[in-house]
C-alpha cells in the first residue's frame, strides 16, 4: 500500500535521499519541505499520512515546529517523526514526551528507512 | 519493501546523487578544517567553533547513508568537542586535529572511489 509522507529538513542532500529511498524502496508519495514554517504550510495543504521532521533546523527547529503543528486541528492528528543526530539521543526521552510517534537516528539507512516509519506508525505492509 | 531490484534502484540512484553532493560535502570538509585552523590560533573564537560545529554536524547525518559509517563517528565525536559546554582547551586542540585528519582521509578517499 502507498503512503504519503512529508519531509520538513533544511539539509538539501538529507531531503533527497529520505525521498529517493521512500519513493524507490516502498513506492511512497514523498512531499518536502526546507524549513519549519514551510512545512507546516505544506502539512496544511496537502495532509500527509506521517511527517518526518527533522530536530535541529534554523529558525524555527523540530521540536517548536511540532508544537505549531499541534495548534491547528487539520495538522494535529498527523502523526510526527523525528530526526536526529545521534549525538543528541540523550534527548530521546525528552522528544518521546513531547508527543512525538518515534525518534529516528541519522544517519538512516536509506534501504530500511520506510520499514523503521512503517514500524513506527504501526503500518502492516 | 524487500524487492531486490528496488534495492538496485537504490542503489544506483544513490550512487547518482553521491556524484551531484559530493561537491557540497568536500565544502562542509573545508569548512572544519577552516574552524580547526581558526581555533588553532584563537582557541577563544566562537565564530569558528560554530561554524565548524554545524559543519560537523551535518557530515555526521549525511555521510553513513553514502556508505561511511566511520566517517558519520568520526563527525559525531568533533561535534561532541565542539558542543561542550565548557571551553576548548589546548589539550582539546590535538583530538580535535587528529579526528579532522582523520575525516579528511576518509571523505577523500571515498570522493576518489567511482564505486558505491
Amino acid at each position: 500500500m502507498s503512503h504519503r509522507i512529508l519531509i520538513i529538513d533544511d539539509e538539501e542532500d538529507i531531503r533527497q535521499v529520505a525521498a529517493l529511498s521512500l519513493e524507490t524502496v516502498a513506492s511512497w508519495d514523498v512531499i518536502i519541505a526546507s524549513s519549519g514554517a514551510n512545512g507546516i504550510l505544506r502539512a496544511q495543504q496537502e495532509k500527509p499520512e506521517a511527517i518526518l521532521l527533522d530536530v535541529m533546523m534554523p529558525g524555527m527547529d523540530g521540536p517548536t515546529t511540532f508544537r505549531e503543528l499541534q495548534k491547528y486541528p487539520e495538522t494535529a492528528n498527523i502523526p510526527v517523526i523525528l530526526l536526529t543526530a545521534k549525538v543528541q539521543a540523550a534527548d530521546q526521552k525528552k522528544f518521546a514526551d513531547i508527543g512525538v510517534k518515534a525518534v529516528l537516528f541519522k544517519p538512516f539507512d536509506p534501504l530500511t528507512l520506510a520499514q523503521q516509519i512503517s514500524d513506527a506508525l504501526g503500518w502492516k505492509d | 519493501m524487500s524487492d531486490p531490484s528496488a534495492a538496485a534502484q537504490l542503489q544506483a540512484k544513490l550512487q547518482a546523487l553521491w556524484e551531484s553532493s559530493k561537491g557540497m560535502i568536500l565544502e562542509r570538509l573545508e569548512t572544519l578544517q577552516a574552524a580547526h585552523r581558526q581555533l588553532s590560533s584563537d582557541i577563544s573564537d566562537p565564530h569558528a567553533r560554530q561554524q565548524g560545529l554545524e559543519a560537523a554536524h551535518k557530515l555526521a547525518g549525511i555521510l553513513g547513508v553514502f556508505g561511511m559509517p566511520e566517517g558519520s563517528e568520526t563527525a559525531s565525536q568533533i561535534e561532541h568537542l565542539l558542543k561542550q559546554e565548557q571551553s576548548l582547551t589546548q589539550a582539546n586542540l590535538k583530538p580535535l586535529h587528529q579526528l579532522t585528519e582523520h575525516l579528511s582521509t576518509i571523505i577523500k578517499a571515498k570522493s576518489l572511489n567511482p564505486n558505491p
